[in-house]
């Protein structure tokens, strides 16, 4: 993880990292951010990854693997 | 109908700390590469040779200092996007086998490791750093109940399952 403080916040809902400014996820909806969150998994294509798939991720993006 | 290739887990080293930012400049390059290839009006034959990355997923685990891990078709997709990062220390990426990357993103949840008896270490909250037996495991509700052993009276406290880390088994393994 960065040094530097993180620079994303996680969704409780989806797991989606959206920016540190934003109040609303881009992906679900949900206003239910966390800056408590630890690993990361960017989805290229969800369609061929074995990760997304047993994740459940349907679609390409940033996420977080532990979001508390 | 299409084949798909069948997954490959490389782990490529980074310096300490920087892992989110090698992932996101490698994010930025497959992305970047996609975007060339559909702007791109050279020849067919050009298009042949530039063959498309076939980069699935980038891996970050929790608590991983110093490694990423890519998921990928083929080792070639990879050394093409991690040349001149400054922040990867080895350039010949590692094979690991999914069932390892699986155990580093989807580990067992605490409350299955946790029995009655078994002493375990407070690692959140007031309590934090102290080490407390195990009282009572309420499974569905994800919390359990613990005496704090350094505590010169026994007050049952309730914490959620997260809170704790496994140090002894009741059993003394």
């Amino acid at each position: 993880m960065p040094i530097r403080g993180k620079p994303f916040k996680a969704c409780r809902r989806c797991k989606a990292l959206v920016d540190k400014n934003a109040e609303v996820c881009p992906y679900c909806g949900s206003r239910d951010l966390s800056d408590d969150w630890e690993g990361v998994v960017i989805v290229i294509d969800p369609e061929k990854s074995e990760v997304a798939r047993e994740l459940g991720i349907t679609k390409p993006g940033r996420y977080a693997v532990k979001v508390s | 109908m299409v084949k798909v290739k069948p997954s490959r887990f490389f782990g490529i080293k980074t310096t300490a700390g920087r892992e989110l930012d090698v992932a996101l400049i490698i994010e930025n390059r497959i992305h970047a590469f996609q975007k060339s290839l559909e702007e791109s009006n050279s020849g067919e034959e050009e298009l042949l040779a530039r063959k498309p990355l076939d980069i699935r997923a980038i891996i970050i685990p929790p608590g991983s200092k110093g490694w990423i891990y890519i998921e990928a078709a083929n080792l070639s997709s990879i050394y093409r996007v991690i040349q001149d990062i400054k922040y990867i220390k080895r350039t010949s990426p590692i094979r690991v086998d999914k069932e390892e990357i699986m155990k580093l993103i989807k580990p067992t949840p605490v409350i299955e490791m946790i029995n009655v008896g078994d002493i375990v270490e407070i690692v959140k909250g007031p309590f934090r750093n102290m080490k407390a037996q195990v009282m009572d495991v309420d499974r569905n509700k994800n919390i359990v109940t613990l005496s704090i052993l350094e505590a010169q009276f026994n007050v049952p406290i309730t914490v959620p399952a997260d809170y704790v880390k496994p140090v002894k088994r009741a059993g003394g393994v």
